[in-house]
Parts: structure tokens; C-alpha cells; sequence
């Protein structure tokens, strides 16, 4: 018998703890009480760290209501989130969180008592935010905010007069943190339209698997709004690759704004000769030589290279014609005449040109009011192009006159320019010596003696004399 | 159809240099000439007529011309109103009949602008110009003070610095600095700095202190010879009881100005009350105010110091006085 009623009340014990029913049980009152937590009762909404006010008050009528003392039974003062309200603000502005759209602000927070700051269910605000919003914590470049669980930063947990509930305007809460970005914005002249207001455009505001957290990789982030751009990159004939190739934009233009357009990141030439100083390879057929080496030391440089202005004549993102070209301009060093061929020449010097047989104030390459650009280049048959006698980038001479020029298989056939006040002389191997003076015209009705030959630098070297192609 | 236009010069550029480049040099005293505009009124260049002159040299055809007359009307939108009638300009063409241009140039201006049919290339010859656009802007003596030929990435600004030079009007971007390129550098050293601390101040706001700190602390290690730096995280150290680290931290700091000076006192004021030192406490802080005796802060430490004592007198005056500051009541 004894031995039945240990293990009775051991059973009964046991029956009790896994009931959870460990505790003495304390009987309900039946009669109002000044609070509902005392030591007995009620404990748990005291237990925690971070406790409501009224809760740690002991002012549980607050938000409840007696239904019946008697019984014990008690109700909320109002639904939610209205009975929250009667402490806290109402909601009044147009976007709120639709967590409170749906009336209930326990979802994210515990009614009397919690671990976390602002009684949160989770431990940070970031781990609450992520029970519903899927954010960017696993990307490889995340936002600061984001990467700390600090979401209210940009974000007001509960309403805001901004879309997404920014606690600021978009043109407004970016820079509140970038200050850097917004202390130079203010004193440049040309900023990227989406810099201005509209940061993420191109950054996710979250973050990214992509560099500065962008939405993609450039040149594809630059094209999904330059549409035209991309046109000119992907379609053109003459590729520039070094715009197609990943971060291919930012090689030259920066991002944010800058002092000059088009958002050049520096100086045009000293962006081409960041790649430019060494030789570069056009296609696995063809390696352009280093451009610095063109340029480097020379006298008297073409204007857009004087004006550091690559753009001048080269279409940066690509083009029809070779070398990038900003327009028609032929290869060799003969054509028959058309003035189509000059596009790019005539972007900036007049057609007039070579194409009046006289002149006066146009150029100074004339012998009388005679147009010698006329009657070098406007012909039918072996029309001299620009190159016979112009150097494209630098030379050492006045009007970037070339020393010689490659002809065929002849490498360095001599031109012999030499100017005057008012004209000047060419001695080239393209015909015999000829004079020109603007103020006393050359009459070249009279044969001129042929010159002593000048001292030949190739046979002195020992290399074969090549026959002239006059 | 455009209007016969007489040219008159009176003056040759070059007096007798060997080889002169074509161009007119900048320095140079401009040709004087007067001529007749499309309209038919007068233009006159005049060296000393105390006007200051824009010469541009422009092709109705091409695109960088067009675009170069923009950016001069850019310009000369930026001039004060009353100034520009210290100016003479003149666009000098050859294509005078492309009556849509000429139109749109009327339309635009700002002010008076001479279109001078130049077909027989008379002034073009003169100036030495080769292309377009060429512009030319001389002072109100006639020196060339700027050449600028085509429409490269620096016409605007340059264009626009040379005008207001030539109307002696301040500009913050000089003629040597409107050519250089500026852009934002958020990358810099600095700019990230100043990225983490504002997120420190900001989460400090909202008594994150512990993220606070974090991001103070990237911030420093990022800059850890800003003064600023520093002292925004040894006062989060001190708002997070950490006075030893606080003590340690801010005592490196060079502080420059009184300000940052009387910041250092205040975070070793803060922190040595914290462990109790308040002789020295108090010191550090009356070192502050005399450095700077408007940081609330400094008034509120002491008056804890002194509330700390038991010279609640005393300790009240400090809390009236940060009180005053941070409520800016005298």
C-alpha cells in the first residue's frame, strides 16, 4: 500500500511538470485588484527586459476591460491598431506600412514585454524587416544600412509622405549620409540627370552582386538608358573595344557629374592616352602604335589635339569609318575627287577649299589668288588626299606638313617644304621643285631648273634608291 | 537672301615676323574693320571703343558650330543684364542664306548679335581662322584675350571664364581653371569617412549606440587622422560608458581649432567622471569651456561632477547653462 502511493504521488508529479503545471495554481481573483501583476500572477509580461510602459506601470486597464470580475474575464479597451493609438500618434500620412494596413501592430511588436529594443519578435530591426521583405543581405556588395539591419535609417517602420516610406525625399536622403557626394554636386555644372533625384536608377539602394551596388554591370547599366549608345557600340563597323568591355562606360565618363561634358572623367586626351601610350590591338590582325609617340616632343600639333579634344575627329563609341572616324575620310594617298570623301575634314575646315579654283582669305596655300588645295586634291584621276602632304596629329613643321610620306612601298618620300612670309617652296618626290608666293605669283609656265639632288639619308645607309612615283 | 555686306579694314595683323603662324595670337590687338550686318546695320571693330568684343567665326552647316552658339548664348545668359551692353559680338559666316539658323540665332540671343556675311572669306583671312567654330573675345582695349578654336569639351567653360575676365566681372572659375576637369570624388579617403560617421550620428540619433560606434569605428579606420573622426567616436564611447578606450582615443587627436580642442577636453572630461577621476574630470572640462564655452555638453558633465559632490547649487547652474545653449536662450 505504501509502496502504491509513492508511486501515485510520483506520477502525479511528473503528470504535473509535464503539464507545465510546476507552479502552485494561484486562484483568479474575483474582485477588482489594484494590478493584474503581482508576484503570483501575470509574471511573464513583466519578465523581459524591454516592457511596455503601462505594462511596467501595472496600468493594465490601459488597454483592458473588465467583462466580468467575477469570472475573471477581461477584454481589450479597442480593436488594433486603434487601441494602440490612444497612446501612440495616429497614422495620418500616405504611405503607411500595410503591416498596419491590416490593423495589427503585433505583428511586429510585442504587446507587453519583449528582448528587443522597441519590443520587436525579432532581435534587430533588420531581422524583422527580413520576416517579410526579402532584402539584399546576401548580395556581395551590400548598402551600410542593410548590412547592419538598420532599415529604419531610410525607412520609417510605420508611415511617411514618401513612397517605400523613405523618412526623405529620394533627392533628399541620399546625400543626408553622402555628404561628400552632395558638397561637390553643388559645384559642377553638368550632373547626370538620375544624380540629381533619382540615385537608384542605377544603384540598387539595398544592395548588389555588382560593384558600387549598380543595378548591372556597366556598359549594360549605361545602355539601359542610352539606348543610342548602345546602337553605336554594338552595331558599328569600326568598334571601339574598349567600350564594350565590362566597366567599358567609366573608363571615360564618370558617373555623378562633372565640370565638362559629356561627364568626362578628365581631360579627353589624357582619358585616350590612359590606354593610348602603349600600342593597342584593333583585332588579332592589327596593332595600332603607341598614339604618345605621334605626338610627343612635336612642334605644332592639329588643332583638336591642341585642344586635347580626341573627339574631334574619332567617334569615341564607334563608327562607320575606320579609325573610328567621325566621318568619311579616304585611307590612301590618291582618289578621284568627291567632296563625300571629306566629311570629316569639312566638319570643321570649309569645302570651299578644294573647291574654288581661286582664294584669298581662305587659305594660305596659293601662288596668286591660285588654290593650291584645289589643285593638289580636286581631281578627277589621283586626287592627293589630305595625307600626301598633312601630318593628321603633330608635326614638326608649320601647318603640320609632313617631312615625308609612306608611297607605296617607299616609306619616307620627302616633301622638302620650306615657308616663306608669303608663300613657301616644296621639293618633293612627287614632282619637281615648285615655288609658291602668295603676293608675287610663280609663273609655272616657265620650266624650272632641276635642283642639285639633296643628299639621299637611304643611300648613304646603304638601302636601295626606289623609283619616284611622278 | 542675304544682305551686301561692305568690309573695310584698316588694320594688317602681322608687322613683319618671320614665318607668323596664321592665326591671330592671343595678346594680339585685334584687326580693326567695320562692316555691314544681314539687317543692314553697322558693325564696327574698334580697339578702343571700351567694348568688349566676340568675334565667332561660324558654319550654319556643321553641328559644333551649332552647338558652340549654345554655349555662347550660354554665356551671356549668365552676365548680368546691364552688362551686356558692354558687349559687341559679331557671328561671321559664309552661309548666310540657311535663313532657319540665322532665325533661330536672332530668336535666341540675348542680346544684339551682328551676322556678317563673309562669303568672300575677307575677315576670316584677317583673324587667320581654318575652321569652325573659331571664337575670338578681346578686351575693351582690343587684346585678344582668348582663341578658341572647334568645340572641344572645354568651350563652354572656357568661353564663359574668358568672357566674364574680359568683362571684369568675379568668377570663381578663372581662365587656367575652366579647362581643368572637375567631378564628384565620392570615392576618396574622405568622402567615405564622412559616409560611416554620418551613419554614426544618424543611428546615435536613435540611441543605436553600439551600431553607432561600428560605424564611427569603420569610419576611423578609414580616416584615422581626421580630428572629427575621432571625436565623433570618442563621444559615442563615452555615451557607451567605454571611458577607458575614450581616454585613450581622443587623447591622440591633433586638434587644429578651439573647437576640436574644447572636444577633447570634453571626452576627457566625460570619461574620467565615468571612472571617478573628477578632480581631473573638472579640469579637462573648464579647459573646454574656456576653448569653446558654447557646447552644452561641457556645462552638463560638469554639473554632473558637481552633482556628484553634492553641490547641487553649483551642479544646478551647469544644467541651467547647457540648458541655455542647447535651448540658444542668453
Amino acid at each position: 500500500m505504501r509502496k502504491l502511493s509513492t508511486v501515485l504521488l510520483i506520477f502525479i508529479g511528473l503528470s504535473s511538470y509535464a503539464l507545465g503545471a510546476e507552479k502552485p495554481q494561484v486562484e483568479r481573483p474575483t474582485t477588482e485588484q489594484e494590478t493584474c501583476i503581482t508576484e503570483e500572477c501575470h509574471t511573464e509580461h513583466t519578465s523581459k527586459p524591454v516592457i511596455h510602459d503601462p505594462v511596467s506601470e501595472g496600468s493594465c486597464e490601459a488597454c483592458h476591460e473588465t467583462v466580468d470580475v467575477k469570472e475573471h474575464t477581461y477584454k481589450l479597451t479597442g480593436e488594433e491598431p486603434g487601441i494602440c493609438m490612444e497612446c501612440h500618434d495616429e497614422l495620418s500620412k500616405e504611405f503607411v506600412h500595410s503591416a498596419l494596413d491590416d490593423g495589427t501592430c503585433n505583428q511586429c511588436h510585442e504587446t507587453h514585454s519583449s528582448e528587443n529594443q522597441f519590443r520587436l519578435l525579432a532581435p534587430t530591426v533588420g531581422d524583422m524587416c527580413a520576416e517579410c521583405h526579402e532584402v539584399a543581405i546576401d548580395a556581395t556588395h551590400v548598402h551600410g544600412p542593410t548590412s547592419v539591419g538598420e532599415c529604419t535609417l531610410c525607412h520609417d517602420a510605420h508611415e511617411s509622405n514618401h513612397e517605400d516610406r523613405l523618412v526623405l525625399g529620394l533627392d533628399e536622403l541620399c546625400v543626408f549620409c553622402h555628404v561628400t557626394t552632395k558638397e561637390e554636386l553643388e559645384g559642377i555644372e553638368f550632373v547626370h540627370e538620375p544624380t540629381q533625384d533619382n540615385c537608384i536608377g542605377c544603384h540598387d539602394p539595398h544592395g548588389a552582386d555588382n560593384w558600387k551596388m549598380l543595378k548591372a554591370e556597366t556598359p549594360e547599366m549605361c545602355f539601359s538608358c542610352h539606348e543610342e549608345i548602345q546602337t553605336m557600340v554594338q552595331a558599328s563597323k569600326h568598334k571601339h573595344n574598349a567600350v564594350s568591355e565590362p566597366g567599358g562606360c567609366l573608363k571615360c565618363h564618370t558617373p555623378h557629374a562633372s565640370s565638362v561634358r559629356p561627364l568626362l572623367a578628365s581631360v579627353p586626351t589624357t582619358l585616350c592616352l590612359s590606354c593610348h601610350k602603349e600600342p593597342q590591338g584593333v583585332s588579332i590582325d592589327e596593332v595600332l602604335p603607341a598614339f604618345i609617340d605621334q605626338i610627343k616632343d612635336k612642334k605644332y600639333l592639329h588643332g583638336p589635339i591642341q585642344e586635347n579634344d580626341c573627339g574631334g575627329c574619332h567617334l569615341t563609341h564607334g563608327s562607320e569609318h575606320f579609325r573610328i572616324l567621325a566621318g568619311a575620310y579616304p585611307e590612301g594617298f590618291y582618289t578621284s575627287f568627291d567632296e563625300t570623301k571629306y566629311e570629316l575634314c569639312f566638319g570643321c575646315h570649309e569645302r570651299t577649299l578644294v573647291q574654288a579654283a581661286t582664294a584669298d582669305g581662305l587659305t594660305d596655300f596659293r601662288n596668286g589668288n591660285q588654290n593650291l588645295h584645289f589643285l593638289h586634291v580636286n581631281k578627277e584621276r589621283r586626287g592627293r588626299t589630305c595625307r600626301a602632304c598633312h601630318q593628321t596629329h603633330a608635326s614638326d613643321q608649320l601647318k603640320h606638313i609632313r617631312k615625308s610620306v609612306p608611297y607605296g612601298g617607299w616609306k619616307d618620300l620627302p616633301i622638302n617644304f620650306s615657308k616663306t612670309d608669303t608663300g613657301g617652296s616644296c621639293d618633293p618626290g612627287c614632282h619637281l621643285a615648285k615655288d609658291y608666293d602668295r603676293l608675287s605669283a610663280v609663273d609655272y609656265t616657265v620650266k624650272p631648273a632641276r635642283r642639285k639632288p639633296r643628299p639621299n639619308l637611304r643611300a648613304r645607309s646603304g638601302i636601295g634608291q626606289i623609283s619616284s612615283p611622278r | 537672301m542675304a544682305a551686301v555686306v561692305v568690309l573695310i579694314f584698316s588694320t594688317v595683323i602681322s608687322e613683319g615676323v618671320s614665318t607668323p603662324p596664321r592665326r591671330i595670337p592671343e595678346g594680339a590687338l585685334v584687326p580693326e574693320f567695320s562692316a555691314v550686318d544681314t539687317t543692314g546695320k553697322p558693325f564696327v571693330c574698334r580697339r578702343s571703343s571700351g567694348q568688349v568684343l566676340i568675334l565667332a567665326f561660324l558654319s550654319s552647316e556643321k553641328k559644333r558650330s551649332l552647338e558652340a552658339v549654345e554655349d555662347i548664348f550660354g554665356a551671356l545668359s549668365s552676365i548680368p543684364p546691364e552688362r551686356l551692353t558692354s558687349l559687341e559680338i559679331a557671328f561671321i559666316m559664309q552661309n548666310v542664306d540657311n535663313r532657319q539658323f540665322i532665325e533661330s540665332i536672332q530668336e535666341k540671343a540675348p542680346t544684339v548679335v551682328h551676322i556678317l556675311d563673309d562669303d568672300q572669306y575677307d575677315i576670316w583671312g584677317r583673324l587667320g581662322v581654318i575652321a569652325t567654330p573659331t571664337v575670338l573675345i578681346c578686351d575693351r582695349g582690343g587684346k585678344v584675350l582668348c582663341v578658341k578654336p572647334g568645340h572641344a569639351y572645354d568651350f563652354a567653360p572656357v568661353v564663359k571664364s574668358r568672357l566674364f575676365q574680359a568683362l571684369e566681372i568675379p568668377y570663381d572659375d578663372g581662365a587656367d581653371k575652366a579647362a581643368t576637369v572637375r567631378t564628384v570624388a565620392n570615392s576618396t579617403v574622405s568622402a567615405r569617412a564622412k559616409r560611416h560617421l554620418q551613419m554614426a550620428q544618424l543611428l546615435a540619433r536613435k540611441d543605436k549606440i553600439s551600431s553607432a560606434i561600428e560605424q564611427a569605428q569603420m569610419a576611423y579606420e578609414i580616416d584615422p587622422n581626421s580630428p572629427k573622426v575621432a571625436l565623433e567616436l570618442g563621444e559615442l564611447l563615452c555615451r557607451a560608458g567605454q571611458a577607458q578606450k575614450a581616454i585613450k582615443l581622443v587623447s591622440s587627436v591633433a586638434a587644429q581649432n578651439n573647437r576640436d580642442k574644447a572636444r577633447v577636453n570634453l571626452a576627457l572630461g566625460w570619461a574620467n567622471r565615468q571612472i571617478g577621476k573628477l578632480e581631473k574630470a573638472e579640469e579637462f572640462l573648464q579647459q573646454g569651456i574656456g576653448q569653446d564655452p558654447t557646447l552644452p555638453r561641457l556645462y552638463f558633465e560638469l554639473g554632473r561632477i558637481y552633482q556628484q559632490r553634492k553641490d547641487s547649487e553649483k551642479a544646478m547652474q551647469a544644467y541651467f547653462r547647457a540648458l541655455q545653449l542647447i535651448y540658444q536662450e542668453d
